[in-house]
């Protein structure tokens, strides 16, 4: 290929990138207007909310959490290939894993807890990610299909434990599990509910880069996703990994769900997450799935989420109205990308 | 004689006894005012030259023109450049240099429209169908008759009324995935000629036919031209050409050899066109014909059968042995059976009968396949990284799960050096090299640690004469060095200048096996196109020839 065939791609790509992030604010001043809100003013309530004050900024930290945890189990499997959308059903599954080691181990020594806490919620939400990443390695299973209804089943299963065995007496007839004690909260900084969750995230950034580029697992699974045939051919087994990639991103999302219960929570109730696992989803693919670029998108998505308050008090919509937003975010970002993709391909085929 | 060929004798009299045989004249709207410009010269494509990103020649300076009515065959090898040829006509690709000229006029095609727009169908290899619409629906989709909201009921009435017209019977309401391979190529036919086509190509048409729909296929075509349509025909099959072509352009290596009437040429003759005669290849220097039967044993193949991996043809009943030393070339056309051989032989498929290898102990197979960006390389790494993707996890290369990144980084230099792998940067991108310092990768990783057995697959298909010279190189010392080697190729050539025998596949069958030398180049190309005419070799073929399934193909 020429050198100027590059750069016309690569601008291409570029327009067509900024033209569909720029678009879902048009939409959504569109739809604001529809109702009868000032756009400018709505949009600049968000912004100054969320991030424009120490208060909104832990807020879009606290928020950038779980979603930057559960886009990570999202980002790992896709580097063999594989879509998780089960980061939901993970988190969920993280949760009860944590529950259940508050109900079932008092016992253990206080300063042990929250190590031991952490690696039974990250077991939990491994299994959960790995029954799709088996059935696909074995089976030829869809994993989107199984990852994405193993969600409503670990959804369920909360409600059950909370409505039923793990409800708590005392809770006034509530669905909630008992508290957590404090010695089985993670750990959070100053007086915020910044919680020990991120910052496994970030470490476990730098492991996923060193692992990527240092060792010879990390090769086999480039070698995966560069071209399956390849790595088939030099006798790696795909299968493995799909398995493996599918543990880690399980266990990455029961992260988001133990940050959850222990931290903002405090307890096992239903709706600990407002769909995270989907939202980590969207940011992931509109980071490309690469674990660095998902650090910002993911600030930027709890910002706005912690912006939503503001809505509510200063125009009067409900908060879910960001959920509008991100949606139509990433909407436009994979028309922009189609759009791109299919010309990228005729330019290609005519060449 | 086998059956297949008798098959195409038959059609070969009908043909030539009376084209007009079912034609009726008002049967065909496109045809009269047409008609009477038959015999003109109708498409000519002057100078043509193409040129592939990263060197390839597929096509030098082609001259080529087609009259009205008459079937024009582009009869070559695999890679001979002949799809490349037509679909420039089609407007798939723009062409380096040359013109293409339509009734006179000069064209530019900056897209397959625009060649639709002048009346140009081209037939692909692989139909573009979808399976799981049904007939009428796959018609619907993209054709200019289409209505805005389709009413299936109309629509699939007007498409049998035009396909009556044009001879076609079809059934609209039928899903494709439940037609046969002749049927699908019917639609794909009528709905060029929908289109407006006149001047139809057809792509390997019969490589997915039954003998019997490849009958059907050529009188319709017959039909066609008759009534003043221009058809191409590509194909390697020299007994479709004389049971079809009017004409026939013989493509060999990118370049015209002859344009000639083809009833003025004998198969041989058209054999000789297309597989050639002429050595622009040096001969490495290698002792032939020297005694092998007292080396060592390293590859017996017995009665070897593998059902169909590219269809239509599986192996069957395939046996020989490979000794230290030795170079067994696997000549035939592709499709025959090769994909097949070499995937039992690499243990990616299922198979019934033996492969012994005994020397078992230690045993290295270097294996070069013949799709080398597809399966031998993976693109988007490094050099480095594809040349260690044997070694990597091995001792020394790596402690635990932690590579030692100098180690692998010092291996690649070696191996960048010792096989002239330009530009000489472990850290460079695959994707960016020229596809001859691809295939030294891959020589490179496969052949720098002496094995015992390489098998190769087409490893100097596309590859510039030096490289391809290195390449012959590279294999010959190997041999020489005490290797067995098989040698999978569609090119002739190499084959006779590289082997100490060639075994020839039709059909997944080994229909002759020769001692590679120059006066059995012409039984060779025979051989291949399944045209068995020397009796005094031993032919292995049974006569309770395994009838493939074809529908069920794909």
């Amino acid at each position: 290929m020429q050198l100027s065939n590059w750069i016309n791609r690569w601008d291409r790509q570029r327009i067509y990138a900024v033209v569909s992030l720029l678009a879902a604010p048009l939409l959504m001043a569109v739809l604001l207007r529809a109702v009868g809100k000032n756009p400018a003013s709505t949009f600049w309530a968000v912004i100054v909310s969320g991030f424009g004050n120490p208060l909104g900024l832990t807020e879009a930290i606290t928020r950038m959490t779980p979603i930057f945890l559960c886009a990570l189990a999202v980002a790992i499997p896709t580097r063999a290939g594989l879509y998780n959308i089960g980061g939901e059903g993970q988190l969920h599954c993280g949760a009860i894993a944590a529950t259940a080691l508050v109900l079932y181990a008092p016992w253990l020594p206080h300063f042990m807890m929250i190590p031991f806490i952490i690696l039974v919620a990250m077991i939990g939400g491994a299994l959960w990610g790995i029954i799709p990443g088996l059935l696909r390695a074995r089976f030829q299973v869809n994993e989107i299909l199984v990852s994405l209804m193993l969600n409503y089943v670990a959804i369920f299963f909360v409600e059950h434990l909370v409505h039923g065995p793990w409800k708590d007496p005392d809770a006034l007839g509530w669905p909630y599990s008992v508290p957590f004690p404090e010695w089985a909260v993670l750990p959070t900084f100053g007086n915020s509910n910044i919680h020990l969750g991120i910052l496994l995230g970030f470490i476990a950034v730098g492991l996923v880069y060193f692992i990527l580029r240092y060792t010879t697992w990390g090769r086999s699974i480039r070698l995966i996703e560069a071209n399956p045939r390849t790595a088939r051919y030099a006798h790696i087994s795909t299968a493995r990994y799909i398995v493996i990639l599918m543990a880690v991103g399980g266990a990455m999302a029961a992260l988001a769900g133990l940050g959850e219960v222990s931290v903002i929570q405090n307890r096992l109730r239903p709706g600990i997450s407002p769909g995270y696992g989907y939202t980590g989803f969207l940011v992931a693919w509109l980071a490309r799935n690469n674990p660095i670029a998902i650090i910002p998108v993911a600030f930027f998505v709890g910002g706005i989420y912690s912006g939503a308050d503001a809505l509510q008090l200063t125009a009067g919509l409900p908060s879910s109205t960001v959920d509008i937003f991100v949606g139509l975010t990433f909407l436009t970002f994979l028309i922009g990308e189609s759009l791109w993709r299919t010309k990228a391909t005729l330019v290609e085929e005519t060449k | 004689m086998n059956r297949e060929v008798k098959t195409h004798k038959k059609i070969n009299e009908t043909s030539t006894k009376d084209h007009t045989i079912k034609f009726n004249e008002k049967m065909l709207p496109l045809a009269n005012e047409k008609v009477k410009s038959l015999g003109k010269v109708n498409v000519r494509l002057q100078n043509i030259t193409k040129q592939f990103p990263g060197g390839v020649i597929a096509n030098q300076d082609v001259t080529c023109e087609a009259k009205t009515g008459e079937i024009h065959a582009i009869l070559g090898e695999n890679g001979a450049g002949k799809t490349t040829l037509m679909k420039i006509l089609a407007g798939f690709y723009t062409p380096n240099t040359g013109q293409i000229e339509i009734d006179g006029q000069e064209m530019v095609f900056h897209s397959p429209k625009d060649a639709k727009l002048a009346g140009i169908g081209m037939v692909h290899q692989h139909f573009s169908l979808v399976p799981a619409l049904t007939v009428g629906e796959n018609l619907a989709l993209g054709s200019p008759d289409t209505p805005f909201f389709l009413k299936p009921k109309q629509w699939n009435q007007h498409l049998v009324e035009s396909a009556e017209a044009f001879g076609f019977d079809i059934r609209p309401n039928v899903p494709v995935s439940q037609l046969s391979m002749g049927e699908r190529q019917r639609v794909e036919i009528f709905r060029m000629l929908m289109e407006g086509a006149q001047i139809l190509i057809l792509d390997e048409p019969t490589s997915i036919l039954a003998p019997k729909e490849a009958e059907r296929l050529f009188a319709h075509l017959h039909e066609f031209a008759q009534s003043g349509h221009t058809i191409f025909l590509v194909t390697h099959k020299i007994d479709h050409v004389k049971a079809t072509a009017d004409r026939v352009t013989v493509l060999r290596r990118g370049q015209v050899v002859a344009t000639q009437e083809a009833a003025g040429l004998s198969e041989a003759d058209l054999a000789e066109l297309m597989v050639g005669r002429s050595f622009e290849m040096n001969a490495p220097d290698r002792l032939k014909g020297s005694d092998l039967s007292e080396n060592e044993l390293v590859l017996n193949v017995q009665d070897l059968t593998v059902p169909p991996i590219s269809c239509p043809f599986g192996l069957t009943n395939v046996s020989f042995k490979l000794r230290q030393g030795e170079i067994l070339g696997v000549a035939g056309i592709s499709s025959n059976g090769q994909d097949e051989l070499v995937a039992a032989l690499t243990g990616t498929t299922q198979f019934e009968g033996k492969i012994h290898q005994p020397q078992t102990q230690d045993h290295r197979i270097g294996y070069i396949p013949g799709d080398r960006r597809g399966v031998g390389v993976a693109l988007p790494l490094t050099m480095e990284e594809n040349l260690n993707l044997r070694d990597f996890r091995q001792d020394g290369f790596s402690f635990g799960p932690l590579m030692n990144k100098p180690r692998l980084e010092s291996e690649a230099r070696r191996k960048i050096e010792r096989f002239g792998i330009q530009p000489a940067d472990p850290n460079v991108k695959t994707s960016t090299l020229s596809g001859g310092n691809i295939q030294k990768i891959l020589l490179a990783r496969e052949l720098a640690n002496q094995p015992d057995l390489i098998i190769a697959v087409n490893p100097t298909a596309g590859l510039d004469i030096a490289t391809v010279d290195f390449v012959h190189r590279e294999i010959t010392q190997q041999a020489d060095a005490g290797a067995a080697v098989l040698l999978v190729s569609e090119d002739l050539d190499e084959l006779i200048v590289l082997c100490d025998r060639i075994a020839v596949l039709f059909e997944g069958h080994i229909v002759g096996s020769f001692d590679a030398a120059l006066e059995v180049r012409n039984s060779i190309g025979l051989a291949m196109s399944g045209i068995d005419t020397f009796h005094k070799q031993e032919v292995q073929r049974e006569q309770s020839n395994p009838v493939m399934e074809f529908s069920e193909c794909n």
